[in-house]
């Protein structure tokens, strides 16, 4: 391995130093937590426990929202890239200038707060919204349809937050690609499904990878556009997070985070291990 | 007009970026197993020319054969062509064998047969032990053999070379140019290769086209076009020249007498105006020079050195006449009884064969 030398490791010791006292530390304080018993009492008593992780384990409601996430987030992530690989390619190939001025627009939904987004959908989706009203009135349904609360409205709010991630960090690797891997790929016989399959798909795959990561990451902890989208009825694995700490069951939503975290890094171990974007990446 | 012998022919091929002609009204026939050179300098329409051959430009009006087969609409993965890119392009995400396999997989050559090739075609290049290397593992060198090795194996009708050796240093650009000559001339491909370096171009190629704004101006084997340049830009890009401004005097059978600012020579009629004005054009190492009064009268005239750089094995002189600068070289050998100094005034000898007079534009 190579020295970094002195002024990098000045640099970037203010920053390391902020993430341990501030991350890594409380991580290691939860991480202790999850194994506390629980207490009437106090927030926890300082006995050492697997039962967190038993109860979790023995209860079938969490393993059904275990389950709905999961399903949730391979939703969202499929459809994020079947939508947005094809814009990616579009914005790839345009001008540098229209390229930046694209990607401006396609930041602009991410200006506006989470919340009011998910408003937004509340009065398209809702019961007395745009969708149904429209429906009633055209006398299509007889009464309004039940749109919110469900795996569907979720969805929807997740990708038009989520979508833009994954259009960038592909965009962003397709332009930098030299369009002679292209060619060659013709030169050689290739067709555009074959020079895609085998060539473009591959060497994109840091940026899918870099943007399914992300957008699996985000919707793990997107708990406005959950809660507000998919009330109470449709609770994903945050929602029990948040729900054991209001309700002062701390070794419970301690036990809990660390599931969603083990669940993160197992997703996306399985990013890099199914598309291996290290294969195309670095020199050397 | 069909042409048998030719593996690629350029029927008033045109094309056009905008409002810009990037090739001009190209007709051009490629000889089977020729090492073919464009060349000339950046934006001049060689690598778009290129790229027509390939099909990644479509040609504005005009056609394209490729051995016969009218492929001006054929889209460049139905073209039997092999290319080796200015970056090689290889896949990095591919091992050497599998980069050099993968036309092969395209064109569904069996597994069997595909090792067989690649293993050729990896000894021709002389790059069996690296064959599961990656091409990132690879020195610049080796990748361009790669390269080479994955353009040959498909056995394409035409090898396009674009700039292949633009990216190597001095010393292994010059050994890859014999190997390539070498290897070409041994597999018998036909071979075009566009190049800005005119020394590369003679050194390897058995026909030279010498390009400029979409046209070209030129095409001969590497010793004519340096030898009888066309026009001025040809003398010019291809090494140096000098340029005389003559005026025809008189013409008695086939010989010409001009004035060249103030001394006749005399030159056969051959590609000289009748009357008027001729621009000719003379290389420097071609102008014998000596210490004044030793020339032969009729071809000589008389310059007063301006400077002198000394070059190692050579020794070049600049000269002015009355006015006009050109320049001349001298080998450093040991026979050469005199030394030039500024100042001096020296004659200036030729053979009349290396007096070239230019097309007028």
């Amino acid at each position: 391995m190579r020295m970094l030398r002195p002024t990098l490791v000045v640099l970037a010791l203010p920053p390391l130093l902020m993430i341990c006292a501030f991350f890594v530390a409380p991580l290691a304080f939860l991480f202790v937590i999850s194994f506390m018993t629980p207490s009437p009492e106090e927030l926890f008593q300082y006995q050492v426990t697997i039962g967190n992780y038993l109860a979790l384990a023995q209860d079938s409601f969490y393993w059904l929202i275990l389950q709905r996430t999961l399903v949730t987030a391979l939703i969202v992530l499929g459809t994020c890239l079947l939508l947005g690989y094809p814009v990616a390619v579009v914005v790839s190939r345009m001008t540098p200038r229209k390229r930046l001025v694209m990607l401006m627009v396609l930041l602009f939904p991410l200006m506006v707060s989470n919340v009011v987004r998910a408003y937004g959908w509340i009065t398209i989706l809702g019961r007395e919204g745009l969708i149904n009203v429209t429906l009633v009135d055209m006398s299509l349904i007889p009464y309004p349809l039940r749109m919110l609360n469900s795996a569907g409205a979720v969805g929807a709010g997740l990708l038009t937050i989520l979508l833009p991630y994954m259009i960038i960090s592909v965009a962003n690797t397709l332009a930098g690609l030299d369009k002679s891997y292209q060619e060659a790929a013709q030169s050689l016989g290739a067709g555009p499904v074959r020079s895609f399959i085998h060539v473009t798909w591959p060497l994109s795959s840091p940026g899918v990878a870099a943007g399914l990561s992300l957008v699996f990451f985000l919707t793990l902890s997107a708990y406005v556009t959950i809660t507000l989208l998919g009330g109470p009825r449709f609770k994903l694995l945050v929602s029990l997070v948040y729900d054991s700490v209001t309700t002062l069951q701390w070794p419970k939503a301690a036990s809990l985070s660390f599931v969603l975290l083990a669940f993160a890094l197992i997703v996306g171990a399985l990013i890099q291990a199914g598309l291996r974007p290290q294969r195309v990446q670095g020199k050397g | 007009m069909t042409d048998d012998t030719s593996d690629v022919r350029f029927a008033s091929a045109s094309k056009r970026f905008g409002r810009t002609m990037a090739v001009r009204d190209l007709s051009l026939a490629i000889p089977r197993g020729a090492f073919f050179a464009l060349l000339g300098p950046s934006g001049c329409g060689k690598t778009t020319t290129l790229r027509m051959i390939a099909g990644f430009e479509t040609p504005t009006s005009g056609n394209i054969f490729i051995r016969g087969e009218n492929v001006t609409r054929v889209a460049p993965y139905r073209r039997s062509f092999g290319m080796v890119f200015q970056n090689y392009a290889l896949f990095p995400h591919m091992s050497v064998a599998e980069n050099v396999a993968f036309g092969l997989k395209m064109r569904h050559i069996s597994r069997s047969e595909r090792e067989e090739r690649v293993r050729e075609a990896l000894a021709i290049v002389q790059l069996n032990q690296m064959a599961d290397r990656y091409p990132k593992q690879l020195s610049g060198g080796q990748q361009q053999r790669v390269a080479l090795a994955r353009a040959i194996v498909i056995k394409p009708a035409v090898l396009l070379l674009d700039e292949p050796l633009g990216a190597l240093d001095k010393l292994l650009r010059e050994e890859m140019q014999v190997e390539l000559r070498s290897l070409q001339k041994s597999l018998g491909i036909t071979t075009v290769f566009v190049t800005h370096d005119q020394e590369e171009a003679l050194a390897m190629a058995d026909q030279v086209a010498v390009m400029r704004a979409g046209e070209i101006e030129q095409i001969d084997a590497p010793g004519a076009i340096y030898e009888r340049p066309a026009t001025e830009f040809v003398a010019s890009f291809l090494g140096a020249s000098n340029f005389f401004d003559g005026e025809i005097q008189s013409v008695s059978g086939d010989r010409v007498r001009i004035d060249i600012g103030g001394s006749v020579i005399e030159l056969p009629a051959v590609g000289v105006p009748r009357s008027g004005r001729v621009k000719l054009a003379i290389r420097p190492e071609k102008i014998k020079l000596a210490p004044a009064g030793q020339g032969r009268p009729g071809q000589t005239i008389a310059a007063v050195i301006r400077e002198v750089v000394y070059k190692g094995p050579t020794t070049h002189v600049i000269m002015d006449r009355s006015g006009t600068a050109f320049s001349g070289l001298l080998q450093n050998d040991a026979t050469r009884d005199w030394s030039p100094a500024p100042g001096m005034v020296v004659d200036c000898a030729w053979a009349e064969s290396s007096l070239v007079p230019m097309k007028s534009a």
